[in-house]
């Protein structure tokens, strides 16, 4: 990634023009509705955002400001009620069908009966696309799971079981890794760990990355835009670019700079009672 | 007596889950030898004049010294309730896969299970008969009998799988039958085999009440009989040892195959 970014720029109105061709993720206006009993749920509401190709873009924000729904939209699990949502200038059916979306869930979901490796295999068996077994080996080391290929999910610490689910997502080697939370249960220093191992991985195959998380510390370390949203209905409050250098190291996350984002962040969240509907 | 067996299993299992295994083991067979020693006295004691409870060591000794009467009759049993376990089975499955791929029909097949599980098994068995010869009867018992067990079991295991799991194959671009295929199926496993030990003495029974239907000649149920008008209780009781041991070996036999199908499943999960 280039470490000349501009400095951090805030845009409470997001870029109006989507060239979808240069564009990874392209999200124009899109609002999700849904009826719980007799409510009407705004889950969605006129959200509109780019991703360049190549970027990691983190979607933060408290439960329910429909974060969730933007990723499993992206990924054809759900459909919006208007606007649209472009991946590498397809929609999401299209880039499901063409196996070009990875998906990892806060869940590892694993399969029980399947071995690290044939759980890795898994979306190749789903899609049919066909990889050499060096290739899958490749991204066992990759997420460093060496001397497990064989153990079954029930013997592997939940760490190592997002590893896998990690190392799932990439086999495909998709043009778009959508993460939800992937580390969200763990523990705070595993969650730590592996955040720089999914750093490194992602500096690796570059690939375009959104990951939903309600961690500002973690959004702020691993992406290069935070989209901080706030709930009821599911609006984006705010764009803010991270133009902290990578290669990114723990030690960043204790300089002056990394905590004046962090402040941002904080302020855009927890100010939404007393500012509601600006 | 079969269901009885199955309970018990069932219920040792619960006890095994929790503790250890090989203490709650030593504690059951140490529960069924006093229960046989308290069975044997009791018969000795108090029935011995009135001739109805045969003491155990009496009924093994009917079972041994009249051994060569039982072949025919097991086969016939084994054979009607086999074939009718494999029918009742197979339309359980069909049924279920079906519920589960197609919602709107699941009430329909419920309602076709509950239906053959309402159905008395001794009130439909003359009606059969009449209308069927030889061992078409038993095995229809034996069928209707499993039928319930194993479509709810199969239904309920293809439901537990893991929904994230069924999204995660959608997102890859699997469909219902990939999702069914690749996570329902295996996920279904060890329900499915669950249902098909407890249905292996219900076919049995069902089996064996086709026999008291009457209509043919070999079978422990026609053997049963038999040897009540005979008067003959230890070979009664040798009887009723007989079916409730081809029971438990059906029972144990699925499920030892069933464990070796899904290796993956631990104790605490069996259970």
């Amino acid at each position: 990634m280039t470490n000349d970014r501009a400095s951090t720029r805030e845009a409470s109105t997001p870029a109006p023009d989507h060239d979808a061709s240069g564009s990874g993720i392209s999200i124009s206006h899109l609002s999700k509705q849904f009826k719980l009993g007799r409510e009407q749920i705004h889950a969605l509401d006129d959200v509109t955002f780019d991703a360049p190709k190549g970027s990691f873009t983190a979607l933060l924000g408290p439960s329910g400001c429909g974060k969730s729904t933007i990723l499993r939209i992206l990924a054809d699990l759900e459909q919006p009620t208007s606007g649209n949502a472009l991946i590498h200038g397809e929609s999401p059916a299209v880039a499901r069908t063409q196996h070009h979306l990875g998906i990892a869930f806060q869940d590892a979901a694993l399969l029980a009966w399947r071995s690290v490796r044939k759980n890795i295999r898994l979306p190749l068996e789903v899609t049919g696309v066909k990889v050499a077994d060096s290739a899958v080996d490749d991204l066992i080391q990759l997420v460093g799971l060496n001397g497990f290929e064989d153990a079954r999910p029930a013997q592997l610490s939940g760490g190592m079981r997002q590893r896998v689910a990690i190392a799932r997502a990439l086999v495909i080697e998709p043009k778009i890794l959508l993460l939800d939370e992937p580390f969200g249960a763990l523990d705070e220093m595993t969650r730590q760990r592996l955040n720089l191992e999914l750093l490194r991985i992602w500096s690796e195959r570059v690939t375009t990355t959104l990951l939903v998380t309600h961690s500002i510390p973690e959004a702020v370390f691993l992406s290069d835009t935070v989209v901080v949203m706030s709930p009821r209905p599911g609006r984006i409050r705010s764009i803010i670019a991270v133009d902290l250098p990578r290669p990114r190291t723990p030690e960043m996350m204790r300089t002056p700079a990394f905590h004046a984002i962090e402040d941002r962040i904080s302020e855009l969240l927890f100010s939404f009672d007393e500012r509601s509907n600006d | 007596m079969a269901q009885l067996d199955s309970t018990t299993t069932a219920l040792t299992q619960t006890v095994n889950a929790r503790g250890d295994r090989g203490r709650t083991l030593a504690m059951s067979i140490a529960a069924g030898i006093v229960l046989l020693a308290v069975w044997e006295i009791a018969a000795r004691a108090y029935f011995e004049q009135r001739k109805t409870l045969a003491p155990p060591t009496a009924a093994v000794h009917a079972l041994i010294t009249n051994w060569d009467a039982f072949p025919p009759h097991i086969k016939a049993t084994l054979i009607a309730g086999g074939k009718g376990w494999i029918i009742g089975n197979v339309i359980a499955i069909v049924c279920a896969v079906i519920a589960v791929l197609l919602p709107w029909t699941e009430q329909g097949f419920l309602q076709f299970a509950i239906t053959t599980y309402s159905m008395p098994l001794l009130a439909i068995g003359p009606i059969l008969s009449s209308v069927f010869h030889g061992d078409v009867t038993k095995t229809t018992l034996a069928a209707i009998a499993v039928c319930f067990t194993t479509m709810i079991g199969t239904i309920l295991g293809l439901r537990t799988a893991d929904k994230t799991s069924l999204d995660l194959v959608a997102a890859y671009g699997g469909n219902r039958f990939t999702q069914l295929l690749k996570v329902r199926v295996p996920a279904a496993l060890p329900s499915f085999f669950n249902a098909l030990r407890i249905s292996a003495p219900a076919a049995i029974l069902g089996s064996i009440i086709g026999d008291y239907a009457g209509g043919v000649d070999h079978g422990l149920g026609v053997m049963m009989v038999s040897s009540q008008f005979g008067a003959n209780i230890d070979l009664t009781w040798a009887i009723a040892l007989a079916m409730t041991i081809l029971s438990l070996t059906g029972y144990l036999l699925i499920g030892f195959v069933g464990k070796l199908c899904t290796p993956w499943v631990t104790n605490q999960g069996r259970a």
